[in-house]
């Protein structure tokens, strides 16, 4: 009996339960603005384990971990001066997501790493890019039947912005920016590509018919919804 | 000055207030006493109500719920006792932004600790003591927040006090205001640093006290059972086990009939 009191003694002070960091509270801040600079007040600013995929534009959809380490870490709201400061759970590498109405899909990519021992997180300016809705037509001018192979160059709402060594940037081996690619003029006709991408920004269309030649367009992109035709 | 400085003020007025007017009852029921057997063991089981205080996560971001403990002690010379207390207390979180996105803190302690007894009158002690040991907080976030779970862990300095009143010879009923301050190893920003160092909390508890008393040690000169006084006058040494048994049983039912007679004249 008394073997049996020691044999479970240890489950009163331990459990394998545990799976956020035990012990620990960390301090985000960071001041939200547009491209031009001016502040994003009311935006709604949370850290989390799990990072979420865009379906169609506006909907967050499925995600990328498994849903037993989903954790919301912390949260908070802009003030008018588009400043944001929230205390934050931890567990391991994070994201901080930006929504509002405008801005989705925004998202800041941290490591463990950049909490350092001081347990803060401070980004002094977030830069955020509204969300276009491109779209590229390919018009059949000349009648030729030639297939071409087409890639896009842009920035994709599936890429993040990456912190590391306390800075902010984009993340330039993001495979989802130069992904996309397509063929079109398989039969002799016209195909549309419609393309969710942050602006401003710059596209690159680079298409390539079947004998090599290649062509260039580029497009910058300002507003949130455009249209482009190109012909051939 | 805060409520919970206000409330241990007062619990502390309250004793010492207790303690001096309970003086001149003593010498009255001196004789009494000496018949009321000593306590050896004593096992507290009770329910409380937390109540998180204080400038700081646990005060500000924590809601105070029901809890439940035991304690079990055991008395050293002069009143005084020394023992061991595992506590439980379910709270839920008011304020996410202060103490963080979870929704349940389970509190759990174990501690030890060393007090005195003061026998107010024949049915009514008081006690304190004071215990130090180790407190974790089990905290759960629910589904919305994605139902982790993690630990703050610290030491907690726990005073304790109680009044009691005893039913009968083993059994009594205890109210017992206590207030605990924990120091959390909570790793946090330089900034919010102060806001993690402490929690505390002030309890009040309700619980019910089972004593084991020392029969043997008590002289029961005026009693009129021939059985007992002859069993108490022969050498203990020479009794056998069955002697010593029916003596205890004997003391026993004497003490009972004796703290009944006294109710009864009182």
């Amino acid at each position: 009996m008394k073997k049996l009191f020691f044999l479970f003694l240890p489950v009163l002070f331990f459990s394998c339960e545990a799976r956020l960091e035990n012990d620990v509270r960390a301090l985000f801040k960071t001041r939200v603005v547009d491209v031009s600079g001016n502040p994003i007040a009311n935006m709604k600013v949370n850290a989390t384990t799990f990072r979420t995929n865009r379906l169609i534009i506006g909907q967050e959809f499925s995600k990328f971990s498994r849903s037993d380490e989903d954790f919301l870490l912390g949260k908070g709201m802009t003030n008018t001066n588009g400043e944001v400061e929230f205390m934050m759970l931890v567990d391991g590498d994070f994201f901080i997501n930006f929504n509002s109405d405008n801005y989705i899909a925004n998202k800041i990519s941290v490591s463990r790493q950049e909490l350092n021992n001081d347990l803060l997180l401070h980004i002094s300016e977030t830069i955020l890019k509204e969300t276009a809705l491109v779209e590229i037509d390919f018009l059949n001018t000349s009648g030729t039947a030639e297939e071409y192979n087409v890639t896009f160059d842009f920035e994709s709402l599936d890429c993040d912005l990456i912190y590391r060594n306390d800075m902010l940037a984009q993340d330039e081996e993001c495979l989802f920016n130069t992904n996309l690619s397509g063929r079109f003029n398989r039969t002799i006709d016209d195909r549309t590509f419609a393309l969710s991408v942050f602006y401003p920004s710059v596209i690159d269309v680079v298409f390539t018919n079947t004998s090599g030649n290649e062509s260039i367009r580029t497009f910058s992109i300002t507003s949130p919804l455009e249209r482009y035709e190109i012909t051939y | 000055m805060r409520l919970p400085t206000r409330i241990i003020l007062g619990i502390l007025l309250f004793m010492v207030a207790g303690i001096s007017l309970a003086q001149e009852e003593v010498s009255e029921t001196t004789a009494l006493h000496s018949e009321l057997p000593k306590r050896l063991f004593l096992t507290d089981l009770y329910l409380q109500r937390g109540i998180p205080s204080g400038d700081n996560f646990a005060g500000n971001g924590l809601d105070g719920g029901t809890g439940f403990g035991i304690r079990m002690q055991f008395y050293l010379p002069k009143n005084f006792y020394s023992g061991g207390a595992l506590s439980q207390d379910f709270m839920s979180v008011k304020n996410t932004s202060i103490a963080g996105e979870y929704s349940r803190a389970t509190k759990f302690n174990a501690y030890l600790f060393v007090g005195y007894d003061y026998p107010l009158h024949d049915d009514w002690n008081i006690t304190a003591d004071l215990g130090y040991g180790y407190s974790q907080n089990k905290n759960r976030q629910n589904s919305s927040q994605g139902g982790g779970k993690f630990r703050d862990t610290g030491y907690v300095l726990r005073f304790t006090t109680s009044l009691e009143y005893t039913f009968s010879s083993g059994v009594s009923f205890y109210f017992s205001p206590s207030y605990e301050v924990v120091n959390y190893h909570i790793d946090t920003a330089a900034a919010l640093d102060n806001r993690f160092n402490n929690g505390n909390y002030f309890n009040l508890a309700l619980g019910v006290r089972l004593s084991v008393l020392d029969y043997n040690n008590v002289a029961l000169k005026k009693s009129d059972n021939q059985d007992l006084q002859e069993l108490q006058s022969r050498n203990r040494d020479d009794l056998s086990i069955k002697e010593k048994r029916r003596l205890y049983f004997l003391k026993k039912r004497e003490i009972r009939k004796l703290r009944k007679e006294r109710r009864r004249n009182n």
